[in-house]
């Protein structure tokens, strides 16, 4: 079991008014699958994630990260396992236009101790990866929305982390990126990483092979392989 | 988070916006320039007054007419005409036998248009006796200096300082040539070697008469500008400087020292006057130094602060794939050192083209003054100039840290 989640709570405490954003939800992941978190804005499905990937810390219930309870970690140990285990991927890229391509994928290892050769290594094999070899010392600003989500991608893989949060990874691109950039969560996934992806988009949540549904901090259904069949549904509708 | 990457993030803040940038810098930049002057400054000016004491030397004492306060300003320096001091009082001091007196020198001054026939040089004369060049420690290069029996009768004789010979004769030769003073005509005997510039005295623009021909022919008058004597050895100065005021309180008929009409320095103690005339300068550059520093960085202050404000998302990302709190308080506080470390440099580079500057006009102007830059000033504007970068970062590189990664990636 990679994450275990029991009764999750999340409150936020507004001028002494509470707002109870997660109200207690449970599930678990096993290393390798594809899920999607989905549901309308407001659902908490933002928080879940936020947590699932310790940005945040829950209120309430217990939170296992490979069989550790890390609902109580400190800040610090929260970015050790940011650096560690976790890999993003954002609906605004969050790319920095200062820095070249390849530095935006090193990023992630100047906060660990790995060597400046090594990460020259490994950024450029996963931007060869990702089919953008030919743009290293590009300024992000210079690359399209899809390239742009691509340099992300790479960015998120660099640290190999046991867990990528896709965060409405296509809600910038047009549909052609789009289904450039699921390709390749799809591709990953097919590989052995574990995907979370969150998003609003039914067609979007659809690649994944199990879909989480969220609505008022409640977990509406949690549907497994029929959900790859409802995509594929979609795909012939599609068609 | 390497120091490099933090280092290049500070040079690209300071190039973006260049003109915002070198205004917040100026305060540093001014701060470490008085840094370096105040330090450099001071070992020129010692460099100065040991030079003078070189020339003409430390075991000299002077005697001013007119009564001063301990350490101030002897009246006669304001350009008070006292009449107190005689020919009579400076024959007493070497007449009382005392044993550590080796020579006394008689001074009265006045300046002049001197003329060789239609040729006309602005330069200042002396009366003053025959022991001047042993008192002065001056040597004379060509022909000789007066005697005694041509300091008594009033001798038409002058001994021309280095700078009026070749002044008025260029390449001629100006032994026997008789110049105007004061329209009464003068022959040359002899002419000084050249000693430089001199803080009290540039002897190498001076004109040298005998004392009564000064006195009675050139300025009708009977009392003296100032008396200075010879000491065998500096650490005998104290002592002949109470035996000279004994000596001239019991000649002025004074019972007590603060009726003194006179006022008797060593060569040491007038130079102490001038350095401290020079600490009080570097006094007031320290102020100037210090404050500018503080206004400084909260100007460093301020930037970093907006640029925290502008880089908001960048932390948030930061944060979010891995970037402990004191890793972000470290990139933005080795970015604020960057930034006053080269306003530092800049201020270290400022300070030198000032001292070159001021040793330059210095120079032209004929005292000694040696170009220093102090090798601890440059080491103290970097140590200073890094140190305000620390102390003034802090605040931002906080901020950011303890921003919130999800509201900072959401940020706008």
């Amino acid at each position: 079991m990679l994450i275990s989640v029991k009764s999750l709570k999340k409150d936020f405490f507004n001028d002494e008014v509470v707002t109870p954003v997660l109200k207690g939800v449970t599930f678990d992941i096993d290393k390798g699958e594809f899920v999607s978190i989905m549901g309308p804005s407001g659902s908490g499905k933002s928080t879940l994630m936020h947590i699932l990937s310790f940005l945040d810390k829950p209120t309430g219930g217990t939170y296992f990260f490979e069989g550790r309870d890390v609902s109580q970690l400190s800040d610090d140990e929260l970015a050790e396992m940011r650096s560690k285990k976790v890999g993003f991927i954002f609906q605004s890229f969050n790319l920095l236009n200062r820095s070249s391509v390849l530095e935006n994928v090193i990023l992630p290892l100047v906060y660990t101790d790995t060597s400046a050769s090594e990460r020259d290594r490994r950024a450029k094999s996963l931007l060869e990866q990702v089919g953008l070899s030919h743009r290293l010392n590009y300024s992000p600003n210079k690359l399209s929305g899809g390239e742009k989500q691509r340099v992300a991608i790479a960015r998120a893989l660099i640290n190999d982390p046991e867990v990528i949060f896709a965060d409405e990874p296509t809600g910038n691109l047009d549909s052609k990126s789009g289904a450039q950039v699921m390709k390749i969560l799809q591709d990953l996934n097919d590989k052995g990483h574990t995907i979370i992806l969150v998003t609003h988009e039914k067609s979007t949540a659809e690649h994944a092979e199990r879909i989480i549904r969220v609505k008022d901090g409640n977990i509406l259904d949690d549907c497994k392989v029929d959900c790859r069949l409802r995509a594929n549904d979609d795909e012939e509708l599609k068609k | 988070m390497d120091i490099f990457e933090s280092m290049q993030n500070a040079w690209k803040v300071i190039v973006r916006n260049k003109m915002r940038s070198f205004l917040t810098m100026l305060g540093i930049i001014i701060g470490i320039t008085a840094v370096i002057i105040v330090l450099s400054v001071g070992e020129s000016v010692q460099g100065l007054i040991l030079n003078e004491v070189k020339s003409i030397g430390s075991n000299l004492i002077g005697i001013l007419p007119g009564h001063a306060e301990e350490d101030g300003p002897p009246s006669a320096a304001f350009g008070v005409v006292i009449t107190t001091l005689k020919y009579e009082d400076g024959e007493a001091i070497i007449n009382g036998g005392y044993e550590h007196v080796e020579s006394v020198a008689m001074y009265v001054s006045g300046s002049d248009i001197i003329s060789l026939n239609d040729k006309k040089v602005s330069a200042t004369f002396y009366g003053t006796t025959a022991s001047y060049p042993d008192v002065q420690n001056s040597t004379v290069e060509e022909g000789r200096f007066f005697t005694k029996e041509e300091e008594m009768g009033n001798a038409k004789v002058v001994v021309l300082g280095s700078k009026v010979a070749e002044d008025l004769f260029g390449d001629q030769d100006p032994l026997g040539m008789k110049i105007k003073i004061k329209k009464t005509n003068f022959t040359v005997i002899g002419i000084l070697k050249s000693k430089g510039g001199g803080l009290i005295q540039n002897e190498d623009t001076n004109l040298f008469v005998p004392i009564k021909t000064a006195q009675n022919v050139l300025l009708g008058i009977n009392h003296l500008g100032f008396i200075r004597v010879k000491v065998d050895k500096p650490e005998n100065i104290d002592s002949t400087m109470d035996y000279i005021k004994g000596i001239l309180r019991d000649r002025h008929n004074i019972d007590n020292s603060s009726e003194d009409d006179f006022s008797v320095r060593s060569v040491a103690q007038a130079l102490e006057t001038i350095s401290s005339i020079t600490d009080a300068l570097r006094f007031f550059l320290a102020a100037v130094a210090a404050i500018s520093l503080v206004v400084g960085g909260f100007g460093i202050m301020n930037i970093m602060l907006a640029t925290v404000q502008e880089r908001t998302k960048e932390i948030g990302l930061r944060k979010a794939i891995g970037a402990k709190n004191a890793d972000i308080v470290r990139q933005f506080l080795i970015e604020a050192m960057t930034i006053t470390f080269i306003s530092g440099i800049l201020g270290i580079i400022t300070g030198a083209l000032l001292l070159f500057l001021i040793s330059t006009v210095v120079n032209a102007m004929g005292y000694y003054w040696e170009l220093i830059i102090s090798p601890w000033s440059i080491i103290l504007g970097c140590l200073v100039s890094v140190g305000i970068g620390l102390i003034f970062g802090i605040a931002p590189a906080q901020k950011a840290a303890t921003l919130n990664p999800i509201e900072a990636l959401r940020y706008e």
